[in-house]
Formats: C-alpha cells, structure tokens, sequence
C-alpha cells in the first residue's frame, strides 16, 4: 500500500504546474486522465468531471454545452475541468466570448491540449468522439460515465450531483 | 492574412467563389454564413450574418405561407432567433456578379385543426407522442421555407423568392429530398442541386458499391416562375453515365461545381462534366489516376481545365494529404502539372489561382500563378 502511495503522489508531482497549455501533461491512458483532473484539484476526494469542448459542434450542441458548463461551475465548480484542442489565440478568446463565456477559470481549469483532448475522446464510444463531452471519473479513478453532452439528460445517476 | 477582427475562422471555407476582380465569397459551413474578403487586403468587407439582422424572417415566413395554410395554424413567434438563425443559409454561389444565397427557414406553429393535431403528433417520436397524446394543446409543430435572396456584393439590393423545399415528386424509394449543400447554382431562371431519392445513400458504407440497377438521382433543376422556384425535374442520374463505377462518395462530402463555359453551364460532378441542360458529356473531362476521385472546384479558361483530386477517405471525403491541383491541357488532353493543394476550394483570377490557406497562427489567401511555358 505505501510503494503504491508513492507511485501516485509522484505522478502528481510530475504533473502539477502544467500551465493552460504551457506543457503538454503526457498521458494517453484513463490514469493519467484522472491524475491530471486531480492535479488541478488537489484538496478533491471526489469525483472528477472532465469536459471537452468541440467548437465545431453544431450550434444547439454549443448552446446546450454553455448550459451544462454553468450548471456544473454553480454545483460542482471544485471537480471540473475543461479540455480543449491546443486552438490558437484568436479561437480561445472567441470561445471565451462565446461557449465559455461566464466560466471563471480560476474555479474551473481550461486545459488546452491536443493530446490530452485526444485521450477524451478515445475514452468515448467511437460514434461520440469529437463531440463536446463529458467524462467522469469516481474518487478511485474509475470511469464511471462518458456520453456526448447533448445526450445528457440530466437525470442521470451519475450526474445528479453536478446537474440540479 | 484574413481578417478575423469579427469573424473567427476555425476551419477551411467549404467554398469559394469569386463575385469581382476584387472580391471573394467564402462559405463557412460550421457557421452557416458567406464572408466576402477582399482579393487584394483578405479585410472582411461584410457576411450573410448582416444582411440576416436586416430581414425580419418571421414576417417572411407569415407572408409566403397560403392563406389556407395560415388559417389552419397558430403561427408562433420566435422568442429568440438566436438558435434557429445561424442554420438557416444552405448554399450559395454567384452569377452575374450578383449573390444567390439559399435560405431554409424554420417557423414553428400550433395547429389549429384536429387533423392537423393529428399530423403533428404522429411525426414526434414515439415517447414524445405518448407524452402528448393526451394534451394536444401543448403540442407544436416545425415547418420550414425555402428563400432565395439575391443581393450584390455589398449584400444590399436584395430580391428574395420562395423556393419550393417540400412536397416534392414521390419516387420508388419514397420521395425527392434536396440537398443543397455539396453544389448548388441559381440564376434568374432556375435553380441546380444536389438530389437523393433515399436517405439510405446519404452516407454508404466502404465498398458498397452501386449496384447497376439502383440508378441513383444526382441533379435536379427547380424552375422560376410567378410561385417562386418550383420543382422541375430531375436531371441527372447515374444510369445516364455509362461508365459510372465510382465508388459512391458520402453524399454530403461529394460536392459538385458549376461553371459558365462559351453559352453553356457545365456542371462538374465526381463522374464526369457535364452540360446543363441536356446533360450530354462535355468535350472537356477530368483526367484521374487509379483510385482517385475528383471533388471541389473546377475551372476552365482557353487552354486548361484546373480542378482538384485525391484519394477518398473510408467515410467519403477527400483525404486532405492527398489533395493535388490538376492543370489539364486542353489542347493535349494530358495533365500538365500537379501540385499539392491546401483544399478542394479554389477560384481562378486571370492566370491566378487562390484558395484559403492556414498555418499555426493565422488564415491567409494563397496565390499561385501559372505560368505558360
């Protein structure tokens, strides 16, 4: 139990400090997923709620997503993040105006990162990948839920917590 | 570069085409609007997204539908257009140095009769139609107008027709559907577009190929007259094309292009040129390697036919690391030069070929001359 302690916690520090973007946080597995999630939240015992945004999904897809994020930022603030491709300058500021607008991304990480983005989708049944997501992690790092968000009803179980 | 001061591009414009010397209409299907850049600066002179704010598409709506039809529904205003408005343009293209942009505009109503109740409840899905059967008064349902809007460059000066997207001839796999995404052409007479008869054939698998007594719809003319566009008939199909053996491409992928040749319209489709509106084989044709289909742009000047080509990827688009620019000599029917191309999307100005380009930062016009050695 305690070798295993260290190896996580070393992992951690491995990971902590990655900057929006700034380095590239390696991981193309569901651990390195969820470690990530939890590098961004350090003090969270919970789950972890991973999000990406495409912003070439159609426009009510985007519209739903701005939704969801605001519900999750109002419930859940302390054990999201958000995913992203590595989108250049003049896109991210766009997206904060628009699908992102209203997020405080010091509550709620903004990851741009194509790998990372990546590893998402590949978490996602092959006919949902590339659309806005949501991924769930429980507080062992098991994969509990992963669906497009405009599939999402919101009486899921498994978002009850993070959609009221 | 191109300027992205108000509108920020996040892919490729599906579409270019040229409306003057000095400016270029670009289609961006993720957002469903044309900018019109300038040739020379690439400085966004206007969008489809302005000349949207100045049309009040609900009083559209009400003024096009017949009289029978308004009185037997409850026409429900849209409390907000902001979802429904970035779908509405389908396709667009130039004649005459003048926009033809293709609208399909959603109105959602009440019906006010029984059998209209009826009508409604049976096209919902059946745990929605459960949910409703029993209070009918909340039920709504969606229709949709088609409009073509006219307009110069400056997206001003617009004349708007209804154009007929429904109630269309019944065919043995149902009835036609329009789809006026991947090539589209109007003028003051008529309209061209893409055309299925099954929803089936919108996306085939790898290696279903067409079977040779299926005999699938590809182009269809609509005509103007005193009711606005109307349905025509259908105008090309692939068991007038003798040799058809193409694999069929993703119907929303295979794009089609139209162009002015001599007195004739030529339409290019991925079998072949063809001549509008006897549909005979032009003299001129696409020359392509085993295994390569050709999509996108097509132009034709004195002496070279340019189009583009490349391998398709298993789900029906051209696989972007293959995309070549072909430069055919008329004179020789031997293709003189291909060169790597950014995208299927191009125009010619006199001897200058421009198509839309991308590095890490920013979206610029490429240029490429050609040279007559």
């Amino acid at each position: 139990m305690r070798s295993v302690t260290i190896k996580i916690v070393l992992l951690l520090l491995v990971l902590t400090g990655c900057g929006n973007g700034q380095d590239s946080p390696a991981g193309s597995t569901p651990l390195s997923l969820f470690a990530v999630a939890r590098s961004r939240h350090p003090e969270n015992t919970g789950k972890e709620y991973i999000f990406t945004a495409n912003p070439g999904d159609c426009i009510n897809c985007l519209n739903l997503l701005h939704i969801r994020l605001k519900e999750a930022g109002m419930n859940k603030a302390g054990n999201v993040i958000i995913v992203l491709r590595n989108h250049r300058m003049v896109e991210r500021e766009d997206l904060l105006q628009s699908t992102l607008a209203g997020i405080d991304s010091s509550l709620i990480p903004l990851i741009w990162d194509d790998s990372l983005y990546r590893a998402v989708n590949r978490e996602a049944e092959p006919q949902y990948r590339e659309q806005s997501l949501l991924l769930i992690y429980d507080k062992h790092g098991n994969k509990i839920f992963c669906k497009p968000v405009k599939e999402i009803t919101g009486t899921e179980k498994e978002v009850l917590e993070i959609f009221q | 570069m191109l300027d992205e001061s108000s509108v920020v591009l996040r892919t490729t414009p599906t579409q270019l085409a040229l409306i003057n010397d000095t400016l270029l209409g670009a289609f961006l299907m993720d957002k469903r609007m044309v900018c019109i850049y300038s040739t020379i600066s690439g400085r966004l002179t206007g969008s489809t997204r302005e000349l949207e704010l100045r049309i009040n598409f609900d009083s559209l709506v009400r003024n096009s539908l017949p009289a029978a039809e308004l009185d037997s529904i409850e026409l429900l205003s849209p409390e907000t257009d902001k979802e429904l408005q970035p779908n509405r343009l389908q396709a667009f293209s130039v004649s005459s140095g003048r926009l033809q942009l293709l609208y399909l505009v959603e109105y959602e109503y009440k019906p006010r009769t029984e059998a209209g109740r009826k009508a409604v409840l049976e096209s919902l899905p059946a745990m929605l139609r459960d949910k409703y059967k029993d209070t009918p008064g909340a039920i709504t349902g969606i229709g949709a107008i088609g409009f073509l809007i006219n307009s110069n460059e400056r997206l001003h000066d617009i004349k708007i027709t209804t154009v007929q997207f429904d109630h269309l001839p019944r065919t043995k796999n149902g009835a036609y559907s329009l789809l006026p995404g991947p090539g589209f052409f109007a003028d003051e007479n008529a309209i061209y577009l893409r055309v299925i008869d099954n929803p089936e054939n919108m996306a085939r698998q790898p290696g279903q190929h067409i079977r040779s007594d299926e005999h699938l719809p590809l182009l269809a003319a609509l005509k103007n007259s005193p009711l606005g566009y109307r349905w025509d008939r259908e105008i090309l199909n692939t068991a007038d094309i003798p040799d058809y053996d193409l694999p069929p491409l993703n119907a929303c992928y295979s794009t089609l292009d139209f162009a002015r040749w001599n007195d004739s319209l030529l339409v290019s489709t991925e079998a072949g040129i063809f001549r509008i509106p006897d549909m005979k084989k032009a003299g001129i044709q696409k020359s392509l390697r085993p295994g390569e289909v050709s999509m996108g742009s097509v132009k034709i000047t004195d002496k070279l036919l340019l189009y583009t080509a490349g391998k398709p990827s298993p789900k029906g688009y051209l696989v972007p690391d293959s995309l070549m620019l072909c430069l055919l000599n008329r004179t020789t029917g031997n293709v003189d030069a291909r060169l790597e191309f950014p995208d299927i999307a191009f125009v010619l100005r006199n001897d200058t070929v421009m198509a839309i380009g991308k590095n890490k930062e920013h979206y610029f016009i490429s240029r490429y001359a050609i040279r007559n050695d």
